[in-house]
């Protein structure tokens, strides 16, 4: 029998134009039918240089799907070279041309001589969802594009962490996360967002090593570049949200790079005295029951859900009731990152369920017993059986349609901050 | 279920007119992937009760788009396509925009490509029967 996925939390693959759009300069030529683009666009920002679903598409039809469509491919980049002005050109397939078998490879492999770089990433919806797609786009980029550099540059971290636009945070998440690092005396590169784009992928070879933080998106990316280009990765699983666990994400890289150990406690003291300043001025407000929850659940990908869990476990001393992660993990991760939900403070464990089906999470929601009011964090979708549940709401992750998000960010200590203000204000205002 | 297919040739080997041009189609009957030829169909563009319909300056000037043989306010499109308006699909080497809208409101596919007939009817006769059959077609 057929299945019903309530409420899905992901696109499929071919939402990697969104990891292409957050490359400065760079363009996603859509090899796919003509309402893909418009389906998986959304009104999340641009990359302020392309408009956010105006892209060269073959926009296939019927005639290709008997023909083949690579005629049409091969010219519809011919011309996005003439008449785009970007820095990369990143083919993308949806599920017509791959199911029909066009040879999209082979014919994106005739611009190897083009003036611009032209690659290729398989990104039909059957393959996965937009986070494979996000991966199939950095390995296109590994494989097709960089070659192995010799010339090593000492201290410099290539930094992979969000799936940008999927996270709405993503850029203000990776600048906070640059910051820390440059902190550290390290240099930073990250090749989404303003001003990084080309000349950043071009350093991606000579860094020293790669850091990645996420709990699997990205993994098997830092892999394959270990092997091609002989580049390390220290693999962090837990977005570091709040002072406990950015403290502890500042030595582990600090350790990992061989940094002064001296240096990398003289900054977590800095970042820390100022945190705990801000947090004792408000002791009061956290000491008030009637304004907080007992227990919360948070509805997100592995990478926020893991997060936040253990911010708000080990820095505000919540219990976790269970946690939901909503991406579709692959199942060869899942019992590593189910493992880190029991690595909390206070000897407490999380339960966590992957679970991508929206109806079942809210009945998991209703079946709780929270002690009270329930906070919950999660995507738009949670707004509404929260309330019936008289719970607080925060909207965290997708889909995010209560407010606007230009370059915040829930990571590091200020990031922290930003989180417990942003729970707080809901959690203050059922009371004014 | 049989089904036609309508071809735009001029030596009925190959799909070498466009549908603007052409003043008679060849139709195709197909059972399974089997085709035979059927009948040959004129168009008769330019009737006196065609001609009669449409007397603006614009029209007579050629200066609209759509058939390329001389424009009868679309009534010629609507006269070509109602006169193989029981076929399932059409080829041709080219068709208009106008024409192909006329088409889809008709559910009538439009394949316009350049190519020897045969070829053509084999690999749509293949992909009718797979898709009919809820198989999967690939190239």
């Amino acid at each position: 029998m057929a299945k019903l996925l309530d409420k899905q939390r992901y696109k499929c693959a071919l939402g990697a134009m969104q990891t292409v759009q957050a490359i400065d300069r760079a363009l996603p030529v859509l090899h796919s039918g003509p309402g893909c683009a418009q389906k998986l666009s959304e009104s999340t920002g641009s990359s302020g240089y392309f408009s956010p679903n105006i892209f060269p598409c073959t926009s296939i039809n019927e005639k290709d799907v008997v023909f083949g469509g690579v005629k049409k491919l091969r010219s519809t980049i011919d011309n996005a070279l003439k008449v785009v002005d970007a820095d990369l050109y990143v083919v993308l397939t949806g599920c017509i041309p791959e199911i029909v078998g066009d040879d999209s490879g082979e014919v994106v492999s005739e611009f190897t001589d083009a003036e611009k770089p032209v690659i290729y990433a398989p990104t039909a919806g059957f393959k996965g969802n937009n986070y494979k797609g996000h991966e199939q786009v950095v390995d296109a980029i590994i494989d097709q594009y960089l070659k192995k550099s010799n010339n090593k540059h000492k201290g410099l971290v290539n930094i992979w962490a969000d799936v940008p636009y999927q996270d709405l945070f993503w850029l203000g998440n990776l600048r906070e996360i640059e910051n820390l690092v440059s902190e550290l005396g390290l240099t930073p590169n990250t090749i989404f967002g303003y001003k990084r784009g080309i000349e950043n992928i071009n350093k991606i070879p000579e860094a020293e090593f790669n850091l990645l933080i996420s709990p699997w998106v990205g993994l098997s990316n830092v892999k394959k570049m270990e092997k091609k280009f002989g580049t390390p990765y220290l693999h962090y699983k837990t977005l570091p949200v709040g002072a406990t666990e950015t403290s502890k994400f500042l030595r582990e890289v600090g350790k990992f790079a061989g940094v002064d150990e001296t240096k990398v406690e003289a900054v977590v003291k800095e970042h820390e005295d100022y945190y705990y300043y801000l947090i004792e001025r408000y002791a009061d407000l956290f000491l008030e029951n009637r304004v907080i929850n007992k227990q919360f659940t948070v509805v997100a990908d592995a990478q926020y859900t893991l997060g936040i869990t253990k911010f708000l476990v080990n820095d505000l001393g919540l219990v976790p009731a269970t946690q939901f992660v909503v991406d579709d993990t692959p199942q060869k991760y899942r019992d590593e990152i189910a493992e880190e939900f029991k690595k909390l403070n206070f000897g407490i464990e999380a339960e966590v369920s992957f679970e991508t089906d929206g109806y079942k999470i809210h009945e998991e929601i209703k079946k709780h017993d929270y002690h009270g009011y329930p906070l919950v964090l999660g995507g738009y979708y949670e707004k509404e059986v929260t309330e019936s549940l008289k719970g607080n709401f925060l909207n965290i992750s997708w889909p995010v349609q209560d407010k606007v998000v230009f370059d915040r960010s829930y990571v590091g200590y200020t990031g922290g901050i930003r989180l417990i203000e942003d729970i707080y204000t809901v959690a203050v205002q059922r009371f004014n | 279920m049989s089904y036609l297919i309508a071809v735009g040739s001029s030596d009925e080997v190959h799909v070498d007119l466009k549908f603007g041009e052409a003043e008679k189609v060849i139709i195709y009957e197909v059972e399974g992937t089997n085709y035979s030829k059927k009948e040959v169909r004129e168009f008769n563009i330019g009737t006196k009760e065609t001609e009669q319909t449409c007397s603006t300056e614009s029209c007579k000037s050629c200066t609209c788009s759509g058939s390329g043989q001389g424009c009868n306010g679309g009534s010629d499109v609507e006269n070509k396509i109602r006169l193989i308006g029981d076929c399932r699909c059409v080829l041709f080497k080219k068709v208009g925009f106008q024409a192909q809208k006329q088409f889809e409101r008709k559910a009538i596919s439009v394949f316009d490509i350049e190519c020897e007939i045969s070829e053509a009817l084999k690999k749509i006769t293949e992909y009718y029967a797979k898709t009919d059959a809820h198989k999967r077609y690939t190239l």
